[in-house]
């Protein structure tokens, strides 16, 4: 195989650089388009590939995924690519299938005993790391806190993969039987009726948020709010009574940030100021909020969409054999928790963990910072772990010329892009790696990153074809967010148009009409969400974010898949 | 694999680095020659770490840790003493409340828990099944036999920063109350007389050179290298026996196997492994005199060192009293401690690190088993030139990774760094002449470091016509053969009567001491096991001379003056 120089990395800094060896390794390797781009920081892409790789191999040997022994991630200058590890001796499928039944078997009947066990293993431990104290405690504690907050990001990749893997499965599983019961897939109305209508952890924020916006009203609060920048408003706030009660009270805004604000603007990434540390995105929120006004749309929808979940249910359920239906509904119920748990499981997992390995690595960076071995504390993000850690106990490099070095190299390599989707064997032919990765059964990869090839319907005229994932037909001015930073420009009645969404981006859900994805599938974060506030979703267009300009006026069909682009004026 | 190795190898950066800290020494007493990549890494992260915790928990008052920087395979080091005084005497309090209510009242219960502790974590290394144990299996196998070395480092300080702390308090006493000074003979005398882990090991490899005359099969050990013996031995039935039986016992059973020629390594294997060093050792004490009946020499001496002992307290307790100091629960609990200096620096290396290094080393030698077989490297010691995060790698799927060239020749940079041995002792901000290095080793009161690693470096005194200067590591004077060892594999050299002269005793030698007459070593503090052993087989000892391995060859008959840190020629 041919080695392109576009594939090789300019700098490696740690073990899961890709090499030429990992070429031969693998078929094919698919570009994480959806978490890595824009690039990442040189620490964050270091945690991404060590955490992922470990989590998905811990999982799937733990459960047997059958065709699948996990997920191998490496690391081209701040990208991550992936492959999956198929297992390819049929007896060993064979074996592995008989475990990964017997798993899913419990997994069906005690999905929320088991889920309630994971949000306990990871709540006792982010309340243990939330406790200590980065400022004052002596080196050694603070180096064993980063290396247990750090450790620990691994643990929380594995049981993110555990959940996943049994999960998607079974969601997997009854998209199957409705095939073939109903000739439905995962991108039919029906199924998307089905699918929604569930409340999780992230809906709270975004209910609270939405409260806060109501109390400020209340409390006439409203004008601070609209007259200052984000940033200001709380300054403001403290000045007057009404303001602190805001602040203070009970349910109020401080008590919303101890709950919700261990979040980071772009989940996947260590570089920007948490919600605790710089609370104006949950302010711009709300100042939004305000220009729009009205009802929580989520709550004055929900009664409707649990309606028709429960009249899609009975139809689903009705064209089932009766010796099935006992099972089939266990397993549409355990189904319908995929929706759920993919989106409030980011608040236990990546959210929180990330806001405290941000917070430890800070911590020794301001140590760094305050004895001159880096300019700003948070240059910590062009350090590794293990540079990190040698300088905490004993604080003594001078790293600021290898930070120097290393951020101009990751100011270039940000700014390299697109980045190659597949390198390898099969990277000249899409097909066939496709057929790879569904050899490997992988349905988390296949549900949330990939959904599969797209068919051009050439009779609908359209300008994009995707995926339906939430349907229904809205029109509207276009709103490209590239980057987390474009979130607060989003205003009413706009068509989110991205690469993907994250769920970091869950308040501004009711402001939209409509989404439009690059990448994704039925259970990516958008699509998800999209179902709950009832706006249309297609994903998976593949170039929306090339092909659309800010306030193109766009039409928007999530039943069909296609998207259209309006005439001016 | 592009994976550069680039931070562990020339990770000392002198423009910037003496900026910060004005000196940096070469540990020589641990680090020369130089060590494999994984085990340097161990040196700097979790062997710092638990330097760190050791200090601040034992609360260690004028420093919170030393520095440590990897230069070609040896370690680099630096201490800082506390700029706040207030600091400074908050952290002496909580030292002396340590002193007073757990270590000298506690001890004895405190080293048995800790001992009870580290041997049950060795037994996991050793019990695992690493034959059926999945890939996984080994993976987590791997993190647990780091997590294990991590741990033993931060109980070895925590005792050892308890114990020298002690030591260097007590000097300081007798300096100040008694007008003893740590090279006068009776501050020797209060720290030796004691026995150790090591020395009950020295006794039964006496037990099997008794047991070969005994079964009269000591010609057989006479006539053979040592790598021969053993092949020889099993052609008789006697011979059978002994190494069937006896030797098995020894290695096996006991458990003193678990040791390795070098003690901060890992790539060296363990005496149960290859027990050439034992027969070596069995060699050596058949060329001393004695018949089966023959007592081990440490006996005869050891009754006299503890009534000197006793003699030297009575004494030194008289005269702090004379001069007034009244503090004496104080004193004689610093005493109690400090005195354990003898008996837990042999005892801790057995406790610690051989016992934990071997066992770490089993644990990746049978995961390099395996990983052969997959062809991710050629030889399981391959592992040894990786550091963690490669083996995380490597180990999580070898069948990814084919990286046998990239061990082969981190393994020939290594053999090149071992070579160089004339590396200097210290790099300094300023030029400066060693015994104006001193200070920088003596301020921040570090006793670790300046106790065992590092040493104080004293100024040339030609005008004795001595042509080496150092510190007294124990009292007295000897003419010898010089017999300069540099590495472990060097101790067959060693012959009755010899002049020992090395960089430092590792603790695996202590096996030679009944032969020598005295010690020369480059490095070493005065409670380096180099002055520790020396003390308790009472022979002269001189240590930090910074050259001595270059300036001296084999067979150079010299004179030492230990009490004056001198060395002469004889010629």
């Amino acid at each position: 195989m041919e080695w392109r120089e576009e594939w090789r990395p300019r700098q490696a800094n740690h073990p899961l650089v890709m090499s030429e060896q990992d070429l031969e390794a693998y078929p094919c390797w698919y570009l994480d388009e959806a978490h890595s781009i824009p690039p990442w920081t040189p620490l964050f892409a270091w945690s991404w590939v060590q955490g992922n790789r470990y989590g998905d191999l811990w999982a799937a040997e733990s459960i047997g995924l059958p065709r699948c022994r996990g997920t191998d991630w490496r690391e081209i200058d701040g990208c991550a690519y992936m492959c999956p590890i198929l297992v390819t001796d049929e007896q060993e499928v064979k074996e592995r299938e008989l475990r990964f039944k017997e798993h899913l078997k419990v997994f069906i009947r005690d999905y929320d005993r088991i889920w309630k066990e994971v949000v306990e293993e990871l709540t006792t431990h982010y309340s243990k790391f939330k406790a200590f104290d980065v400022d004052r405690s002596p080196n050694f504690k603070l180096y064993d806190h980063f290396e247990q907050v750090f450790q620990f990001n691994l643990r929380v990749w594995a049981l993110h993969s555990w959940m996943m893997y049994s999960i998607y499965e079974l969601y997997a599983f009854f998209e199957d039987l409705c095939r073939e019961h109903l000739g439905i897939d995962d991108t039919s109305p029906l199924w998307h009726r089905l699918m929604r209508g569930f409340d999780n952890k992230l809906f709270e924020a975004d209910r609270w948020l939405w409260h806060l916006y109501e109390r400020a009203v209340e409390l006439g609060l409203d004008s601070i709010l609209a007259h200052h920048p984000e940033e200001q408003v709380l300054a403001a706030l403290e000045e007057t009574e009404k303001g602190r009660e805001w602040l203070n009270e009970k349910g109020g805004f401080r008590e919303f940030l101890q709950e919700h604000g261990w979040r980071l603007p772009r989940m996947m990434e260590l570089n920007c100021k948490s919600w605790i540390e710089d609370p104006s995105p949950a302010i711009s929120f709300i100042k939004q909020y305000l220009a729009k006004g009205g009802d929580f749309e989520l709550d004055s929808r929900r009664k409707q969409l649990v309606q028709e979940r429960e009249e899609a249910e009975r139809e689903v359920l009705s064209r089932f054999l009766d010796s099935e239906r006992g099972w089939g509904t266990l397993l549409m119920r355990a189904a319908q928790r995929a929706g759920s748990f993919s989106e409030e499981h980011t608040y236990y997992f990546e959210q929180t963990s990330h806001s405290l390995m941000r917070r430890a690595a800070l911590a020794c960076g301001r140590r760094m910072a305050a004895e001159s071995l880096l300019e700003d504390p948070e240059d910590f993000v062009y350090l590794l772990p293990d540079e990190i850690k040698k300088n905490i106990i004993p604080l003594c490099l001078d790293y600021r010329p290898l930070v120097a070095e290393r951020k101009e190299y990751y100011q270039e390599y940000s700014r390299r892009l697109p980045r190659p989707q597949l390198i390898g064997r099969l990277a000249s032919d899409p097909q066939a790696a496709m057929r790879y990765m569904m050899a490997s059964g992988d349905k988390v990869m296949m549900k949330i990153s990939f959904g599969g090839a797209v068919k051009v319907r050439p009779e609908l005229g359209a300008d994009l074809y995707g995926h339906p994932a939430a349907p229904g037909v809205a029109t509207g001015p276009v709103r490209l967010v590239l980057s987390e930073a474009d979130i607060t420009q989003v205003k009413p009645g706009e068509i989110l148009v991205a690469t993907t969404t994250y769920s970091s981006w869950t308040p501004v859900f009711p402001l939209l009409s409509g989404i439009v994805l690059d990448r994704g599938a039925s259970l990516s974060h958008a699509a998800i969400v999209g179902r709950e506030y009832n706006i249309p979703v297609v994903v998976q267009t593949g170039e929306a974010t090339r092909k659309l300009r800010n306030g193109q006026r766009v039409r928007v069909n999530g039943t069909k898949g296609a998207v259209w682009i309006l005439p001016e004026g | 694999m592009p994976w550069t190795w680039r931070l562990h190898t020339r990770e000392f950066w002198p423009e910037r680095d003496l900026k910060r800290q004005p000196v940096w020494f070469l540990n020589r007493s641990h680090s020369v020659p130089a060590w494999t990549p994984l085990f340097m890494w161990t040196w700097c992260f979790s062997e710092t770490r638990g330097v760190w915790y050791g200090v601040n928990e034992v609360s260690i008052p004028t420093t919170r840790g030393h520095f440590m920087l990897d230069i070609d395979g040896c370690s680099l080091e630096g201490g800082i003493r506390i700029p706040n005084e207030k600091e400074v005497e908050q952290r002496r309090e909580r030292f002396r409340q340590l002193i007073l209510k757990e270590f000298a009242p506690k001890w004895e219960e405190i080293w048995a828990n800790a001992r009870q502790e580290l041997e049950g974590y060795y037994q996991k290394l050793r019990t695992f099944d690493y034959e059926k144990a999945s890939v996984w299996g080994l993976y987590k196998q791997f993190k647990y036999a780091m997590w294990v070395v991590e741990r033993m480092w931060e109980i070895h300080f925590y005792l050892m920063y308890a114990v020298f702390g002690a030591y260097w308090e007590f000097l300081d006493l007798l300096k100040k109350y008694a007008d003893i000074s740590e090279n006068d003979p009776l501050a020797h005398k209060l720290v030796r007389g004691y026995d150790n882990d090591l020395f009950l090991m020295d006794r039964a490899i006496w037990a099997l050179r008794n047991r070969a005359l005994e079964l009269g099969i000591d010609n057989v050990f006479r006539k053979h290298p040592p790598s021969e013996v053993i092949p020889a031995l099993k052609e008789t039935e006697k011979g059978r026996e002994w190494v069937e039986k006896d030797l098995h016992d020894f290695l096996l059973v006991k458990g003193y196997g678990w040791r390795q020629p070098r003690m901060m390594e890992f790539i060296n294997p363990a005496w149960w492994e290859d027990p050439t060093p034992v027969i070596l050792f069995v060699q050596k004490y058949l060329l001393l005199p004695g018949g089966p009946e023959a007592v081990f020499p440490l006996e005869n001496i050891r009754p006299r060192l503890e009534q000197e002992r006793k003699a030297a307290e009575e004494e030194v307790i008289r005269r702090i009293k004379t001069s007034g100091y009244t503090d004496m629960e104080w004193f004689q609990s610093v005493m109690k401690v400090a005195q354990q200096t003898s008996s837990f620096s042999e005892s801790h290396d057995w406790i610690c690190e051989c016992q934990c290094f071997t066992s770490f080393r089993y644990c990746l030698m049978k995961i390099g088993e395996r990983l052969v077989k997959f062809g991710t490297i050629s030889r399981p010691d391959d592992l040894f030139f990786f550091i963690p995060e490669e083996l995380e790698a490597f180990i999580a799927l070898p069948e990814n990774y084919e990286v046998g060239d990239i061990a082969e020749e981190r393994r020939q940079t290594w053999q090149a760094q071992k070579e160089y041995l004339s590396r200097p002792s210290y790099f300094s901000r300023e030029p400066l002449k060693p015994e104006e290095t001193a200070k920088y080793v003596i301020e921040a009161k570090d006793p670790v470091m300046a106790l065992t690693s590092i040493g104080t470096l004293v100024k040339p005194r030609p005008e004795t016509g001595a042509i080496l200067f150092g510190n007294c590591g124990n009292t007295g004077e000897a003419e010898g053969t010089a017999r300069v060892l540099v590495s472990e594999g060097d101790v067959g050299k060693v012959m009755p009567g010899d002049i020992l002269v090395c960089p430092a005793t590792y603790a695996s030698w202590s096996t030679i001491f009944p032969l020598i007459k005295g010690i020369v070593a480059d490095g070493a503090g005065i409670a380096h096991h180099t002055c520790v052993m020396g003390r308790e087989y009472d022979i002269p000892v001189v240590i930090t001379t910074g050259t001595a391995t270059q300036v001296l060859k084999d067979g150079d008959q010299i004179r030492i003056k230990a009490d004056e840190g001198l060395v002469f020629r004889l010629d």
